[in-house]
């Protein structure tokens, strides 16, 4: 399995999860003026939500093995142009 | 007491440090020792998102709001979640091509097009210009009211009644103008990193998170006990209660587009472009970033729900702007300290987008607005003229000047409208109009640049209608009727509620109106025009940055030779920074390349693309078509392409072609092979035959003659006899002889034939004359009835052989006839436009299964080893032959027992 796919893969499942946590319907559950430990239940919700979500992106982007297909582009400017076929024939 | 130079002394100390860590990073940038280069500067420099508008303003939005804010800061972590894709790709991109900029960005991938990086430039200028009037409002407001320490209140006088020269906001101006002209525009190439300013802008985001979290623990753990404690308090009163729903801060509606438009702002505001993308070092740190940039958000945060809440309820009467609680509750507490950092903090946030945004829209003012014009204008020849590093920093260094200028002007002419406050998410919504032909440039081919132009100057003119002139008009500007009537009165086109859209606030308004213009006019135009060559190899170059192929082919062609490439570029980037970058290109091609050899396509492109990073890809483009003649060249290299293409094509055809016809010919041959073994069987079969039938009249004279021979007295009718024998199968001997040259000759078709129109009853009556031998011998009774009407057709053939075939079925019909009674019946008759011939007898008949065979050579039906043959066997045969070349047929009808009908028909001629 490429793995440069599954990081990318898992990210995007991940921002499924936050628009759906973050968003109506789901919101509307918490949209009370009920308070849990003195903290409105929406801040207290939405909060936690986000922390949470920052924590899964930490362990996704740390945890998923680094990609093997494409090495990150450096600042060198020449890594784009000097390898390229001349005339492309 | 806090004294007005204590402050002044801080904040000129705060801006040194800035100096100095600038001035350091550069330093060590210079010594190839660069600070920047990790993941944490790098995410903290994108963190330039948190304005002042943030430190104060978000707690001013949660104070009437509630959660309302937080929407401007989940998009972002919506936006990073996604930005290994998203962000990924357009750093690479901009690596790949030497983006300077959005607009930049932008033009390169619709074709280079200087007039599209232009609207982007105006676009991005008015949307973004007062967002810096708001920050140097932020800065002289704060100050104003640190002055007044201890007093909290309102600010006593707004800047329009304070002179110029006693304007904090002036000086902020002139510093940061002096700092973003010293770190901003150090470097020609402008897709190089101002690496002390990013440095600097880290640091700013580190002292105002610091300062947000020191007020944020004052007010939480200081004043009250905790944050369960505020919010039990808050609860108490109704007014504030209503805040802790989604329905008393906006509703949904308004939730989801601030999401949708923060997602967009994070990368396409121009500053966020210019540290997210221009200044990333290294892709990889993007990793980190992903999560480190959401955290910093959620961190800033956390307690501006407390401190707004805090700030009501130590303020119940509202005598205090809840956009100032951050500096007025340390200040209404007596915290001199605090109040002072949270000042800092508050300069800090204010001066890096200050500093950031300037620098992003001067490199863009200078590539793609005013050095495309000044290229362009003939008049100024300034494509001839020598060095033009230097025209071009002045630009840039002007350009910034003018721009904070502008922002102070705009700062002094509105003060404390409107239109100030609201800006932040005007600004935003300009940004947004980016995102169409941004997302969709990086990810389909054919959107066009009359599309991504069409779309643009919609959504700018929507935006313009519904956000920037309605907030003009709040400030009374202009008449507030043109807000509440519409302009002219019509109902229609009220900009709040523009044709009848109404139960919107004005962000959700505009968002909706903006992109749906925007993207719709964008993808209608891109569908109904055409690309040009250039945007199309660009289109490839953005949507398969990541394939390795696609940097390999370039399209723009054009005879230059390398020494012009180069002094063209000396003249831009200056002569020191030419030989170096040609230097380390020369090494990765592993040769030199001399000054007068020709420049191939890659020479050509890194030219442009070193150009491109000094003057941004639209002017790169302008400078390199004055050197690089027949700029059509391209298009006859594409044609001839194109046509070595199709000549492969066509050859493969024909290879197919080829092979299929090969496939055809082995077929034939191996039919005609299997022909030739089927004729040599037959051959052999019939050469037994004929030296069978030749054989058995050979024998039988031989053996009379040797009687005779033998027998010198046998009696004289004895000899008679066997003389008449001999003589008759010496006749058969002929007549064989005669039939197989005949029927050899007309299969391998060496006769010539007399074909002409002929009368047939004179031919039938011929061969009935020549046959009429056997009718009158006396010792066989055969009787013949002839039938020949009146109306026969003529028809073409050749007489003799006609005559030949009629005897042939005749003498068979004689033969076979019954022994005792016989009867031959010849008919003649027109029968549907030929002539038709029966012969009939009445003799044994032939079995059904034997039809076909009569008609072979040699097969005469009975027992060939008793009776003894009456015919050649080559009498039908001969028949089928002669009847098949006069274009007619021949057929048997008979039933074992009752006679045989032979006949043939031919076609009237």
């Amino acid at each position: 399995m490429n793995t440069s796919h599954l990081l990318g893969e898992r990210l995007v499942a991940l921002f499924l999860l936050a628009v759906l946590l973050l968003n109506p319907p789901l919101l509307l559950i918490f949209d009370s003026s009920n308070s849990v430990a003195q903290v409105p239940t929406l801040y207290l919700y939405l909060f936690v939500v986000w922390a949470l979500l920052i924590s899964l992106l930490a362990i996704v982007t740390e945890f998923t093995p680094p990609a093997t297909d494409d090495e990150p582009l450096t600042d060198d400017p020449l890594q784009s142009s000097g390898s390229s076929d001349p005339d492309g024939a | 007491m806090l004294q007005g130079w204590i402050i002044i002394a801080v904040a000129c100390l705060y801006l040194c440090i800035l100096f100095a860590i600038a001035y350091w990073g550069d330093k060590r940038a210079d010594q190839n020792r660069s600070i920047i280069s990790n993941p944490y500067i790098y995410a903290l420099s994108i963190a330039v998102y948190c304005t002042s508008w943030t430190f104060y303003g978000s707690v001013g939005r949660a104070a009437s709001n509630g959660v309302g804010f937080l929407p401007i800061y989940l998009g972002p972590t919506l936006t990073f979640i996604l930005g290994w894709f998203l962000l990924r790709k357009m750093i690479r991109i901009s690596k790949v091509n030497r983006i300077t900029s959005i607009a930049d960005f932008i033009a390169s991938r619709y074709g280079k097009s200087a007039t599209l990086s232009g609207l982007v430039t105006i676009i991005a200028v008015v949307g973004i210009m007062p967002y810096i009037s708001l920050q140097l409002k932020a800065v002289s407001t704060s100050f104003t009211m640190l002055l007044q320490y201890p007093y909290v209140g309102s600010a006593a006088s707004s800047s329009q009644s304070v002179s110029i020269y006693a304007d904090t906001a002036f000086y902020v101006s002139v510093l940061l103008g002096m700092f973003a002209i010293l770190f901003g525009t150090r470097h020609i190439d402008a897709s190089e990193h101002h690496e002390g300013m990013v440095a600097a802008v880290a640091f700013e985001s580190v002292v105002k998170l610091l300062a947000f979290l020191a007020v944020g623990l004052f007010v939480t753990f200081g004043m009250y006990d905790g944050i369960g404690d505020i919010f039990e308090k808050a609860q108490t009163s109704e007014k504030l209660a209503s805040l802790f729903t989604v329905e008393g801060s906006g509703g949904y509606t308004s939730w989801v587009s601030l999401t949708l438009l923060s997602m967009a702002a994070i990368v396409f505001l121009p500053r966020q472009f210019q540290v997210t993308i221009v200044e990333c070092v290294n892709e990889a740190h993007l990793k980190k970033a992903i999560w480190l940039v959401p955290l910093y958000l959620f961190l800033i945060n956390i307690f501006v729900l407390p401190i707004a809440f805090g700030g009501l309820l130590r303020f119940p009467d509202g005598t205090v702007n809840a956009d100032t609680f951050v500096l007025t509750l340390p200040m209404a507490e007596r915290q001199e300290a605090l109040a002072l950092f949270a000042f800092i903090g508050g300069l800090s946030a204010a001066t890096a987008m200050i500093i950031v945004a300037t620098v992003a829209l001067s490199t863009m003012v200078s590539n793609d607005l005013v050095m495309p014009f000044l290229l362009r204008t003939r008049r100024l020849r300034l494509s001839k003229r020598g060095d033009l590093s230097g025209l071009i920093l002045t630009i840039r260094r002007c350009t910034i000047a003018f721009l904070l200028l502008l922002g102070y002007v705009y700062v002094r002419l509105i003060g404390d409208s409107y239109a100030l406050v609201s800006i932040g998410l005007v600004s935003f919504a300009a940004a947004a109009q980016f995102a169409p032909p941004i997302l969709a440039g990086m990810y389909w081919k054919r959107g066009t640049r009359a599309g991504a132009f069409a779309g643009l100057t919609a959504g700018f003119v929507v935006w313009a209608y519904t956000l920037l002139i309605p907030s003009f008009a709040r400030s009374g500007w202009i008449p507030a009727s043109f807000l509440e009537d519409g302009p002219f009165a019509i109902e229609m086109l009220k900009p709040y509620s523009l044709f009848g859209l109404q139960g919107l606030d004005p962000i959700s308004h505009a968002l909706f109106w903006t992109l749906f213009f925007n993207a719709g006019l964008f993808l209608l135009v891109s569908l109904w025009t055409s690309r040009s060559v250039i945007e199309r190899s660009q289109a490839i170059q953005f949507v398969e940055v990541f394939r390795e192929s696609s940097n390999g082919h370039r399209v723009w062609r054009g005879s230059a030779a390398v020494g012009e490439i180069r002094q063209l570029v000396a003249r831009f980037v200056g002569e020191a920074r030419m030989q170096d970058a040609f230097g380390r290109y020369e090494l990765s091609l592993g040769r030199k390349l001399a000054d007068n050899s020709g420049a191939d396509a890659n020479i050509v492109a890194f030219g442009e693309r070193q150009l491109a990073g000094a003057i941004g890809a639209a002017s790169a483009r302008i400078m390199i078509a004055s050197v690089v003649r027949e700029e059509l060249h391209d298009i006859d290299e594409m044609m001839e392409m194109l046509d070595e293409a199709s000549q492969v094509i066509e050859y493969s055809r024909r290879l197919e072609q080829k092979s299929r016809e090969l496939q055809v010919a082995t077929d034939n041959l191996k039919a005609a092979n299997s022909r030739l073994k089927e004729l040599d069987r037959l051959k052999d079969g019939f050469i037994s035959t004929v030296s069978h039938e030749l054989r058995t009249p050979l024998t039988s004279i031989r053996s009379f003659a040797e009687i005779i021979c033998d027998n010198p007295d046998i009696s004289r009718e004895e000899r008679n006899e066997f003389c008449t024998i001999i003589v008759k199968e010496s006749e058969r001997l002929t007549r064989l002889i005669d039939d197989i040259l005949d029927i050899a000759k007309m299969e391998a078709g060496q006769i010539d034939w007399e074909l002409r129109v002929i009368e047939p009853r004179a031919v039938i009556e011929q061969a009935l004359i020549a046959t009429s031998g056997p009718f009158h011998q006396e010792d066989r009774k055969i009787r013949l009835e002839t039938e020949i009407a009146a109306d026969l057709p003529m028809i073409q053939a050749e007489g003799d052989r006609l005559t030949q075939v009629i005897v042939n079925l005749i003498s068979n019909a004689v033969k076979f006839c019954d022994k005792e009674d016989g009867v031959v019946r010849v008919t003649a008759e027109r029968s549907a436009n030929s002539l038709l011939v029966r012969v009939a007898d009445n003799g044994v008949g032939i079995a059904p299964e034997d039809h076909s065979k009569v008609f072979q050579r040699f097969q005469q039906v009975g027992n060939m080893l008793t009776n003894k043959p009456k015919g050649t066997g080559l009498g039908l045969p001969i028949c089928v032959e002669i009847i098949k070349y006069f274009g007619g047929e021949i057929g048997v009808e008979s039933e074992a027992g009752a006679g045989a009908l032979f006949w043939f028909r031919l076609p009237a001629a």
